[in-house]
């Protein structure tokens, strides 16, 4: 079962998204900030990030720069969940190794077949 | 014409009608009067912003029912849900107002617990209030606009992405 990390300030939007994920059949494990979604990822076996962009101690396009950075996990591929949808953030988020954005609140199906394009099944 | 302070009004309003609509609870702008001893607000979620154009914060409150019905998770904590609806609805005026010339930069919100909360603001504030099944929506929007900007002017496409919608890269 591949297993997605989700990245996000608020429990509540990262159980919204695990509940999607879990029913979809995929595992998931959570990070309250970018700074302990490094550490998460550091524990191995992610095959996927979905990530916040607006959280304390590290955001998340620190925490995408940050990653791509690591040859360990260069490859993870990292969506976008944030309220944010200004092209030019998006831009960067691109241009940082990111490999979708998608703009709060989200659709489920939407997540999943993003999901599913990147990893799979 | 309608000024600035007209413009943003609309735009809050906007916002928070279509945010609660998206979490399954219609809201009726109001225009009866809330007086703190009226109505119990119990949760409110503060969210910072600036810009060149515009600085300022914007507060949402809320009775306890509002927030137990919009929750997408059971056993939601009303501390973390009134958070991000509170972010989401800065970031849905946020993309409006990129249409506008007017680009924010928000914080990370802030929680408030207590009962008939109410801002004490330096100008007097009004907040703009809906009701809703089983409650009411509060949500004051303080805000400095820098003069020179003009926010009936709505540019072309932004290239913004909305709501709901995504891309994969």
């Amino acid at each position: 079962m591949k297993k997605i990390l989700v990245v996000d300030d608020s429990a509540t939007v990262r159980q919204q998204v695990g509940l999607a994920l879990t029913q979809a059949g995929y595992a998931v494990v959570e990070a309250c900030d970018g700074q302990e979604g490094l550490a998460m990822l550091d524990k191995g076996g992610v095959a996927m990030v979905i990530c916040d962009v607006n959280m304390p101690r590290m955001s998340g396009l620190d925490m995408l720069e940050n990653l791509r950075r690591d040859p360990r996990h260069a490859a993870v591929p990292v969506v976008m969940l944030t309220t944010e949808g200004h092209p030019g953030l998006v831009e960067r988020a691109k241009k940082a190794g990111a490999k979708g954005w998608i703009v709060k609140p989200f659709k489920a199906e939407l997540m999943i077949s993003a999901v599913s394009k990147l990893v799979g099944a | 014409m309608t000024t600035n302070e007209e413009i943003v009004e609309s735009l809050v309003s906007e916002s928070c009608i279509s945010l609660f609509n998206d979490y399954s609870l219609p809201l009726k702008r109001t225009e009866a009067k809330t007086e703190s001893n009226d109505t119990d607000l119990l949760y409110c979620g503060v969210v910072g912003f600036t810009g060149e154009q515009m600085r300022g914060a914007i507060l949402l409150a809320t009775t306890r029912e509002p927030l137990g019905r919009t929750s997408p998770v059971n056993d939601t904590s009303f501390r973390e849900w009134i958070a991000e609806l509170s972010n989401q609805l800065l970031g849905r005026l946020k993309n409006k107002l990129m249409s506008r010339g007017v680009l924010l930069h928000m914080s990370t919100p802030v929680v408030l617990r207590g009962q008939h909360l109410t801002p004490l603001t330096a100008n007097e504030l009004k907040p703009l209030v809906f009701e809703c099944e089983g409650g009411v929506v509060c949500v004051w929007m303080d805000a400095e606009i820098i003069g020179g900007v003009d926010l009936a002017v709505e540019q072309a496409d932004s290239g913004s992405i909305s709501e709901g919608e995504g891309m994969l890269f």
